[in-house]
């Protein structure tokens, strides 16, 4: 029983910081159709400005997250205004051009930083939820998480620009014609997907250590969120989130660490076979 | 006097021409009716006036401004809204963003007086301004794709086949509703497969077969002769009767 309330409560806490590592991939493929292959590059970007932020002003990785996302976001932005604006429509120029800028940012980091594993976990030491014992870096990565996650979604559902964001998700040509600068908006969704993207790099790195190619696992816990979710559904993302990180928790206890991934993807292949719009049935295929 | 025009245009999709040197005028408090078979170009013609679907060649005005080469959510803003076919709302949001969004660029006030103009044309939406657009009814959904399309108080308003798939005492409201717009200074282009509706209220009627205008005229010959509408559908009467 103690090691089932260590597994949820752990999953819970893991959760939160799961969606806001989806939560950009999903915002970008419901407003662009992208599918951003440079995902996990953005986080891995986020967590490295994380370190050297750190190094140079020793203010604590969860302020910095901020800074990571403005940052990462303008990165985005940029990326998006003047290389992905000129790649043709075509989903599979698109893939390639956004592998190829992953590949450059971790070769560049590499040269950069070197291979070694970076480092700025925070110890606060340990707490207490329903007699669980864990980090209290741990509980704060997960409200940080959750505060950005809800400040998301409240600005995406409940302000001007966030309501003409989802009306481009679901139908970009009644945008055009009521007038809306679509593409405008697109470069926002853009922006504030590798924004999320970055930030959530940076809360990853208040207790993980990393090195560049680090982007690659915390990319694929991105993806099998999204797919389990649905794609593009953001409700369906939080559930998936927590699905998720359930599953490698308890695999981690009860079976193998090593099993981890391999029960992932299993997860997904079946909810790739069974549920292909996610377990909603409300993402796009 | 002609608050819109389109001048010789072509447009189309591929290799496939829809819109070939089609020219028309409308003229301003005015109800442009268009009819014409499925494939003849209607809806084609809309989409490149709005500038969904770029010209090939010619020149469209609106108010004498060229706008052909324009974006067309800057064309939207100059005053030319339209209502798509199959409705298009935004699903996941509720009727009063989707009437919101519709004007988009103004300050709240401003939205809020419009809403209410809307409401009083349509009064059956002020009851569901909080439904999803998604789960809205047929008729509920047109009304709100008009209303949004009024939200910008346009001075062109195009529509495309708003019968479609409705039922008749919807469709009903929803041609009651079209005099009043004219009477408050809308100049209004229709594009309707149910010819008896657009021949009762439009101003001018054209023909469109094979995106071309094979007659343009008052209407009034086919309220008589409906037969001689049936042989510019099947493209075997020549060009126009009327001159413009």
């Amino acid at each position: 029983m103690e090691v089932l309330m260590q597994v949820l409560v752990t999953s819970v806490l893991l959760a939160a910081v799961y969606y806001i590592l989806s939560l950009g991939l999903n915002i970008i493929f419901g407003v662009l159709d992208i599918v951003n292959f440079a995902h996990g590059a953005m986080i891995i970007l986020g967590a490295y400005a994380t370190y050297y932020l750190h190094a140079l002003t020793g203010w604590s990785p969860f302020v910095l997250v901020f800074f990571d996302a403005i940052i990462v976001g303008g990165i985005g932005a940029l990326l998006y205004l003047w290389y992905l604006r000129y790649t043709t429509n075509t989903a599979l120029v698109r893939m390639f051009a956004l592998i190829g800028f992953s590949s450059v940012v971790v070769a560049a980091l590499l040269v950069f930083s070197g291979p070694a594993f970076r480092d700025v976990t925070v110890d606060y030491g340990l707490t207490e939820i329903l007699g669980v014992t864990v980090r209290v870096s741990q509980v704060v990565a997960f409200f940080f998480a959750l505060v950005l996650g809800v400040i998301t979604l409240l600005l995406l559902n409940h302000t001007k620009v966030g309501k003409a964001v989802n009306a481009v998700t679901d139908d970009r040509v009644s945008v055009q014609l009521s007038g809306i600068n679509d593409r405008n908006l697109s470069l926002l969704a853009f922006a504030v997907g590798a924004g999320l993207a970055g930030a959530s790099g940076g809360v990853i790195s208040s207790y993980v250590a990393f090195i560049p190619e680090s982007g690659l696992q915390f990319a694929i816990v991105a993806f099998s969120v999204v797919i389990i979710g649905g794609l593009g559904d953001l409700k369906g993302g939080a559930i998936a989130a927590l699905i998720v990180a359930l599953l490698q928790t308890a695999v981690n206890v009860y079976i193998s660490s090593a099993l981890v991934n391999t029960a992932l993807f299993l997860m997904v292949l079946l909810v790739l076979l069974f549920r292909p719009r996610g377990i909603f049935g409300k993402g796009r295929v | 006097m002609p608050v819109l025009t389109c001048e010789s245009i072509s447009a189309g999709y591929g290799d496939l021409v829809a819109i070939r040197d089609l020219s028309l005028v409308l003229e301003e408090g005015s109800l442009f009716g268009l009819v014409g078979p499925n494939g003849a170009g209607k809806s084609t013609l809309l989409k490149a006036i709005t500038g969904v679907v770029p010209l090939r060649s010619g020149e469209v005005t609106l108010r004498g401004e060229s706008i052909g080469s324009l974006p067309p959510e800057v064309r939207a803003r100059k005053g030319m809204s339209m209502v798509q076919e199959g409705r298009r709302l935004w699903p996941t949001l509720n009727v009063r963003d989707n009437l919101m969004l519709g004007a988009y660029h103004e300050k709240g006030k401003e939205q809020r007086v419009r809403e209410e103009e809307v409401l009083e044309l349509f009064p059956a939406l002020r009851a569901i301004l909080k439904r999803s657009a998604g789960v809205l009814s047929g008729g509920e959904q047109q009304m709100v794709a008009v209303g949004r399309a009024l939200m910008a108080r346009p001075t062109v308003l195009l529509i495309d086949e708003p019968s479609l798939g409705l039922a008749p005492i919807i469709v009903d409201e929803i041609y009651a509703a079209l005099p009043k717009l004219l009477n408050h200074g809308v100049s209004i282009i229709l594009v309707e497969q149910e010819v008896r509706r657009v021949l009762d209220i439009a101003t001018k009627l054209a023909v469109l077969h094979e995106g071309q205008i094979v007659y343009e005229g008052d209407g009034k010959k086919f309220r008589n002769d409906p037969e001689a509408l049936n042989e510019y559908y099947l493209g075997k009467s020549d060009k126009q009767e009327d001159a413009r």
